[in-house]
This record gives C-alpha cells, sequence and structure tokens, in this order.
C-alpha cells in the first residue's frame, strides 16, 4: 500500500489557473447595461447540473467591484438586479427581500434575497462580496413556476 | 516555504465534519451499485464495490477544507489512487476534466491535471472505518488541496471529457478549480 506523510508536495506550485473552454454558460440571451454608472452584464441560463435542485434558470451578473458598506448598498442593488431579471424573463413584479448572510472563509460573504412573484416564493439571489467590494451576483429561479403571461 | 501545520487562507479548524447532503440522503443498495468510469477513455470500466476493496492502494494523513471556511484537521484516508483508475481507463488525448456524477445526482468537475494528483483517492474508509452513509458511502472523491464540494460522495461516475461543463456548485459561482492554498473560492 503507497503511503503519504501528513502533507505531500506544495499544492500551491501547480500550474496556472485552469481555463474552462467555455467560460460562461450557454445563454438563453445577455444584455448589458450601465445603471448608476456601474457596468454589468448578465447572462440567464438553465444549467443541467441544477436541475435535480429544482432550479430551472441562473441569472449570472458579473460587474465592476462595487463597495458595500451598509446593506442598504445592496438593498440597491438587489433591486436593480431583480428589474434586469424581470426585463429578460419578460415577467413583472419581481421582489426580492434580504433573508440572511454568511461569512465564506474569512473575507467573503455570501448575502441572500428571497424572489417573490406577487407574494409567491419563485427563487433566490445571492450576492458575494471579497473585503466588503461586491464581485458577483447570481439568481436562481425554480422549476415548476409559471408566469402569467410570460 | 509553508509552514506544514499551517491552514491555507480563511480557513478555521473545527472538531468535527459538517454534514451537507444538498440533494438529500440517496439510498445505496451495495449489491447494484457501480462505479463507472466513462467519457473519453480507451476503455470504459465498471467496478463493483467488491472489487474497489480488492484494489485499495493508499493511505493518508490529510486535512479536509470546505469552502465556507471550516477544516477538520488530520483524518486518515483510505482508497484507491484516481491516478491508478484513470491509467486503467486510458483517457484520449485531449481530456482535460473529470466530470463526477453521484447517485443523488450531484455533479462536480475537476480539472484532470488536479484529478491525477498522487494524493487524489477514491475514498472507501475514513479513520480507520468504512464510509458512513452521511460520508458518501460507498465511495467518495477526496483531492487534499481541492475544497471540499470537489469531493463528491456516493460516486457513481467519473466522466473525462475535453469539454468544461459546470456542475452544482460550479454553477452557483463556485470556481472551476477550487485550489485551497489559492483560496479560489468564486469564479
Amino acid at each position: 500500500m503507497r503511503g503519504f506523510g501528513p502533507r505531500g508536495k506544495n499544492p500551491r506550485d501547480r500550474g496556472s489557473n485552469p481555463r474552462p473552454a467555455t467560460t460562461q454558460p450557454p445563454y438563453l440571451t445577455s444584455l448589458s447595461y450601465k445603471e448608476v454608472g456601474w457596468f454589468v452584464e448578465c447572462w440567464l441560463s438553465s444549467p443541467e447540473a441544477l436541475a435535480p435542485k429544482g432550479i430551472k434558470f441562473i441569472f449570472m451578473c458579473s460587474h465592476e467591484p462595487k463597495d458595500i458598506y451598509f446593506i442598504e448598498d445592496l438593498h440597491e442593488h438587489a433591486s436593480l438586479i431583480s428589474e434586469s431579471l424581470s426585463r429578460t424573463l419578460s415577467v413583472g413584479g419581481l421582489r426580492v427581500v434580504f433573508s440572511d448572510n454568511e461569512v465564506i472563509g474569512s473575507d467573503y460573504m455570501l448575502y441572500s434575497y428571497k424572489v417573490f412573484h406577487e407574494g409567491d416564493y419563485v427563487g433566490t439571489c445571492r450576492f458575494v462580496t471579497y473585503c466588503n467590494k461586491l464581485i458577483k451576483s447570481l439568481c436562481t429561479i425554480s422549476s415548476g413556476i409559471t408566469f402569467e403571461g410570460s | 516555504m509553508r509552514d506544514p501545520d499551517s491552514l491555507p487562507p480563511g480557513q478555521r479548524a473545527i472538531p468535527n465534519f459538517i454534514i451537507y447532503r444538498i440533494l438529500g440522503q440517496p439510498e445505496v443498495d451495495i449489491n447494484s451499485w457501480r462505479l463507472r468510469i466513462s467519457g473519453d477513455v480507451s476503455k470504459p470500466l465498471t467496478y463493483a464495490y467488491e472489487d474497489l476493496l480488492k484494489i485499495v492502494d493508499t493511505s493518508y494523513v490529510s486535512d479536509f477544507h470546505c469552502v465556507t471556511g471550516w477544516s477538520v484537521r488530520s483524518v486518515v484516508w483510505e482508497g484507491v489512487s484516481l491516478r491508478r483508475l484513470a491509467m486503467e481507463a486510458q483517457p484520449l488525448k485531449g481530456v482535460e476534466w473529470v466530470y463526477v456524477r453521484s447517485l443523488d445526482k450531484y455533479t462536480t468537475v475537476i480539472p484532470y491535471e488536479d484529478f491525477l494528483d498522487e494524493r487524489g483517492l477514491l475514498v472507501l474508509r475514513i479513520n480507520g472505518k468504512p464510509l458512513s452513509p452521511e460520508q458518501g458511502f460507498p465511495a467518495r472523491i477526496f483531492i487534499p488541496h481541492l475544497y471540499g464540494w470537489k469531493s463528491a460522495k456516493w460516486v457513481s461516475e467519473i466522466f473525462f471529457t475535453k469539454e468544461y461543463k459546470d456542475g452544482y456548485w460550479e454553477a452557483l459561482g463556485y470556481h472551476s478549480r477550487g485550489n485551497v492554498w489559492r483560496e479560489e473560492r468564486f469564479k
């Protein structure tokens, strides 16, 4: 039997960052816009890997880092993202409500908002900050949700 | 040179594993369970649990690191070298990714280079005992320098591929590799 000490060669020496050939999932639509002087680019996709969890759509947004020192700043951003999501899905009246937040490691934080449509829970938006800078926004929309008129 | 007792950046040690079952606890019939190795390989393979027990070749002590920030120190891992499984299946030239599927339909993707790490393991035993259902019986992946979400539990298929495809957490924005020393938590 082969054995190793508690720690082998330094894995930090491993080569360069792997670059997926397809850096973005296949997207149904994409949009980019400037709101409040701030560049945001979003993709809507339906990742097969999330189907077992009952997730139909992912709306992922990349943007320039933005300082988030107050939760109110994030509420404003969450509303903007939900408006973009509404436009992309052609669904009016999506509303986001802050749910909770948690630390990831020591520098990252994950803020979660529940997404409601006409009072019904339809998904979740998550916002990732690194050292209090917002770096990623991502919303999930559940399967089995039908939007009237969409 | 890294202090051998140091934890990766942003991690803190806790006494025991926190159990995650994001898609629930799958039921396992060990008599019908098979590990399939497939995709871009010359020799697709299928192993029963008993087959794997006969080829256990690796045991070592290593820490486990969860992307949320906790680590469990000095876990004894025992199983079959992933490199050995790969060499037996003979991946085709150009393979860059390994897609792992589990009985609960959880998926994750691992760079081929990291999959072949000398300490990459298909784990059958932890701390001297067979895996518990909560720890992924009958088999789970473990690659010490990658965050725990790459250590898929209840593994049913290892799929070699030239094309990248997000697994469960990667689709939710987590990193395509997840190296703990580079703190590759998010894409």
